[in-house]
């Protein structure tokens, strides 16, 4: 994997989801607003491509860290950094372990491995943020923050087409590819 | 080559989840430092994206909003009309008012006792961040400690009221009224602050809500009994309430006393007994009132924002009293 260029994406697409990501969000919701997480669709991506689980998981804590520390909102107040990074890295090794079993290059599958990987980051974050905050997060309220993260996950799971063409293109910038050494076919 | 690389990379990621968990566990005490240091390097470039952002939300809400009707037309001409005689009563109460303060300044001045000033400051900041997840409703603005915000320093709007079919004249046209948006957190920072939103869920402070003086039955208590009476501007006495973010796009209300027969319409405004914000400014208006299923007693609240706050971009620190001077 290509560190430094992973650093850059994740500081670019924090921005991208801190100001653009609010056009796309719907606040109007009976619970709670709902965006898209774009960070989530390459965390998949680069879960796919990985070369190694521990790559996987490594490219998922490092996104997972920026979200965390690009976030301030969260059940029961202020946020603790590390519960996204955690999240990630755990859903990025999920997605890493499924690759072997589906055809990444179907818009289905990719769609179902980014709802997948929302469910279980956002699921493990609110887990862990409300359990962190416990006493001013009530049941209710725990119930009604898995609503809106099954709607997010949804939500982020049909763009995620786009986001994944988009990051093939980019693919060797981020993740190299293996080299074909002896004769090629056809000389 | 390789195993030992990636043992390297195994030991690594153990190292960076450990870290994480103790991060975790640490909650504030590493997270606030963390973000405000992270708020600096994403400041400076997000201005641009949030203009951009805020750019786009106008061209979608002019798609979306389209042309008025002829009856949301004539519904605005009456509104606009029955305005405007409340202004005109507004403006010789105003007129009244004046003339009291300055009969109670002067003598003041000739009797009262040098003292401290005790002023606020207006800071204009601009949002330049908003949330990357939307678990929250926070704000990044361009304005720290340098600039006079301090944690717990709340943030309003300026609402200018003009006519859409004309251009704004240099400076500001007219400023009507002021609405509260939100308060600092302790990620304030040098050259940057994060606004927690009225809408954010953890967002909570003590407020009043100002009923319409319409001729409405509400019952009133007195000392050995209740009664039954027409609600007037002589016994349309403020309510005292508990506000909290929703989440979404709404402030709840809680555990509103039925009784009181809040309406869509009234106004939540703030006490105007904080120190930090001695005056009565407004924070939105009811637009839903939900019986509660538990308790019959009670209502919930569900008060619209009086400003967008999806499209906030300039906003005002009411910066905290500046002691031994004046009013800057």
């Amino acid at each position: 994997m290509r560190w430094v260029a992973l650093i850059i994406l994740a500081y670019v697409l924090i921005l991208l989801q801190a100001t653009l990501g609010d056009v796309l969000t719907w606040t109007n919701s009976p619970f709670g607003a709902i965006g898209p997480d774009f960070a989530a669709v390459v965390a998949v991506f680069l879960a796919l491509y990985a070369p190694t689980l521990a790559d996987a998981m490594l490219a998922g804590w490092l996104l997972g860290l920026a979200i965390d520390l690009s976030a301030a909102g969260a059940p029961g107040g202020a946020t603790a950094v590390g519960p996204m990074a955690l999240g990630y890295a755990f859903a990025a090794a999920v997605v890493f372990q499924m690759r072997e079993a589906v055809f990444r290059d179907r818009k289905h599958t990719q769609m179902l491995l980014t709802l997948l990987f929302c469910l279980v980051a956002h699921g493990l974050w609110i887990s862990l943020q409300s359990l962190l905050n416990w006493g001013d997060v009530g049941r209710s309220d725990y119930g009604r923050l898995w609503l809106q993260v099954g709607s997010l996950s949804g939500y982020t799971a049909l763009l995620a087409p786009i986001g994944y063409a988009a990051m093939k293109r980019l693919r060797r910038w981020f993740v190299p590819t293996p080299s074909t050494r002896g004769p090629r076919m056809g000389r | 080559m390789k195993l030992s690389g990636n043992v390297t990379k195994a030991r690594v990621l153990v190292a960076l989840m450990v870290a994480a968990m103790a991060s975790s566990l640490l909650g504030r005490h590493v997270a606030v430092p963390l973000r405000r240091t992270v708020g600096y390097v994403l400041a400076p470039v997000g201005d641009v994206g949030m203009y951009l952002s805020m750019g786009l939300k106008s061209e979608i809400g002019e798609i979306r909003s389209g042309g008025l009707s002829a009856e949301e037309a004539r519904r605005l001409r009456e509104e606009i009309s029955a305005l405007e005689r409340q202004l005109q009563a507004v403006a010789s109460e105003k007129a009244r008012l004046r003339h009291s303060l300055r009969t109670s300044a002067d003598i003041s001045k000739m009797y009262a006792p040098t003292s401290d000033v005790l002023a606020h400051r207006l800071v204009p900041a601009r949002v330049v961040l908003s949330e990357s997840l939307p678990y929250g409703r926070t704000r990044l603005v361009n304005v720290g400690r340098s600039g006079g915000a301090e944690t717990g320093t709340w943030v309003t709007t300026r609402l200018v009221h003009t006519d859409r079919a004309k251009a704004l004249p240099e400076g500001l046209a007219a400023i009507t009224s002021q609405a509260l948006v939100g308060k600092t957190t302790s990620e304030t920072g040098r050259f940057t602050a994060r606004v927690r939103l009225v809408t954010d869920p953890g967002f909570g402070m003590p407020a009043q809500i100002s009923r319409r003086a319409d001729g409405r039955i509400v019952i009133i208590d007195r000392e050995d009994s209740a009664e039954e009476v027409r609600l007037t501007e002589e016994n349309n006495v403020r309510i005292p309430v508990w506000a909290g973010g929703g989440g979404s796009g709404w402030i709840v209300v809680p555990n509103v006393t039925a009784y009181h027969n809040v309406q869509p319409g009234d106004w939540l405004l703030t006490t105007g007994d904080d120190h930090m914000l001695p005056i009565q400014i407004a924070i939105g208006r009811v637009e839903k009132v939900e019986p509660n299923p538990d308790d019959p007693q009670v209502v919930t609240l569900r008060v619209r924002p009086l400003e967008d706050l999806d499209a906030l971009r300039d906003v005002y620190i009411i910066a905290p009293p500046v002691r031994g001077g004046g009013r800057q």
